[in-house]
């Protein structure tokens, strides 16, 4: 790796356990999303196992944003990852597209039901995520769909928090290593309103409107019918409390189909809707699986 | 969760406006979402709508035509 002297000796020591652990399993599936995690783990095994033994999977749905697909293929050219593509139909399934607040575990259900199979029929020798440390705290159901189907999360078994695999990101210059949280779509509906199409459409075209304005880093549009709320990084917020910016914004998101147009004077919060249904481990969580 | 004590409550912070109840979002119906701006006032007022039961506080610009509102809803 490209190493960086300012980083701590133990968190080296972490990465050099993690290049071990993927040396003695010979070949991985990644599943991968394009994430500061798992293209950090994509580039580990790219360094340790070469493109013969790696393969990374990309699960489509319209759960996933185009913006976070393109950014997902920009990211495996930058590690040279050889990628698949593979729809899955997590909304053909009344038990995720009902959303309940365990609606994640059955959308991991189904990418980890395709997933599997492709590294069997390829002889790749394990199926990895990019569960880290940091996630232990979080909400994440999908994690039970994970070891049901036997997917290892190498960053958690070595220790890596999120913010090492930041740094060590950053040291490998990765263009992943400051980017904000992406987690899917369906995570800006409240638990209880069915997941459509046209709902996660809607927040999509909401978000890329936003994001032609010029509002960088976390943002989230949640629905909640016809009403949209939005939330925004707070150093982005206090920009947007006066009558023309808010105007701009109102504007902005109504383009996108909502009627009604709210800023969330809280400011952006991961896990926003978790916080809402009184749910999740801490404030700070997100149901991203 | 009671938009009107809430409304109240903010009234009492010099925060002036509707306020409708969205299920646990609390959005407040101003024409002057400047109100919000300082943190202090902001923090007052998301206490206070905790204090209200309500999980969140939202603000919404009066004034928009498109922007369908029932006052004091």
């Amino acid at each position: 790796m490209t190493a960086d002297h300012r980083i701590d000796e133990r968190t080296l020591a972490k990465e050099r356990a993690l290049l071990d652990w993927l040396a003695a399993r010979g070949s991985v599936l990644v599943g991968f999303s394009g994430g500061v995690d798992s293209t950090y783990l994509a580039a580990c095994a790219m360094e340790t196992l070469g493109a013969d033994r790696v393969l990374g999977v990309i699960g489509r749905s319209a759960s996933l944003s185009e913006a976070q697909l393109t950014t997902a293929r920009d990211a495996a050219g930058q590690v040279g990852l050889p990628v698949l593509e593979l729809d899955t139909e997590e909304m053909s399934d009344p038990r995720y597209a009902s959303n309940p607040g365990n609606r994640c575990y059955f959308c991991k259900t189904e990418l980890w039901t395709r997933l599997v199979p492709v590294a069997r029929a390829r002889g790749l020798a394990v199926v990895i995520d990019g569960t880290n440390a940091s996630d232990g705290a979080d909400y994440r159901p999908g994690a039970a769909a994970a070891r049901e189907h036997g997917v290892e999360s190498p960053l958690a078994v070595v220790g890596l928090t999120k913010d090492e695999i930041r740094e060590l990101s950053r040291a490998r210059r990765l263009r992943t290593w400051a980017q904000p949280s992406a987690p899917c779509l369906a995570s800006r509906i409240p638990y209880g309103t069915a997941v459509t199409p046209e709902r996660l459409r809607a927040v999509e075209q909401a978000e890329q409107a936003l994001r032609a304005l010029g509002i960088d880093g976390d943002l989230r549009v949640r629905h909640h019918g016809a009403l949209a709320r939005v939330e925004l990084a707070p150093d982005e917020l206090v920009a947007w409390l006066h009558g023309a910016a808010l105007s701009r914004l109102t504007a902005a998101v109504r383009t996108a189909g909502f009627s009604r147009v709210a800023l969330d004077a809280r400011g952006f919060c991961s896990g926003g809707l978790n916080v809402l249904a009184g749910i999740g481990a801490s404030a700070g969580s997100e149901t991203v699986g | 969760m009671s938009s009107s004590a809430l409304r109240e409550a903010l009234e009492a912070l010099q925060i002036h406006g509707d306020v409708v109840a969205h299920g646990p979002v609390a959005v407040l119906v101003t024409a002057h979402p400047e109100q919000l701006a300082e943190p202090t006032a902001r923090e007052s007022a998301l206490r206070a709508a905790a204090a209200h039961g309500f999980r969140t506080l939202a603000v919404e610009l009066l004034g928009d035509a498109h922007n369908a509102h029932v006052p004091g809803a």
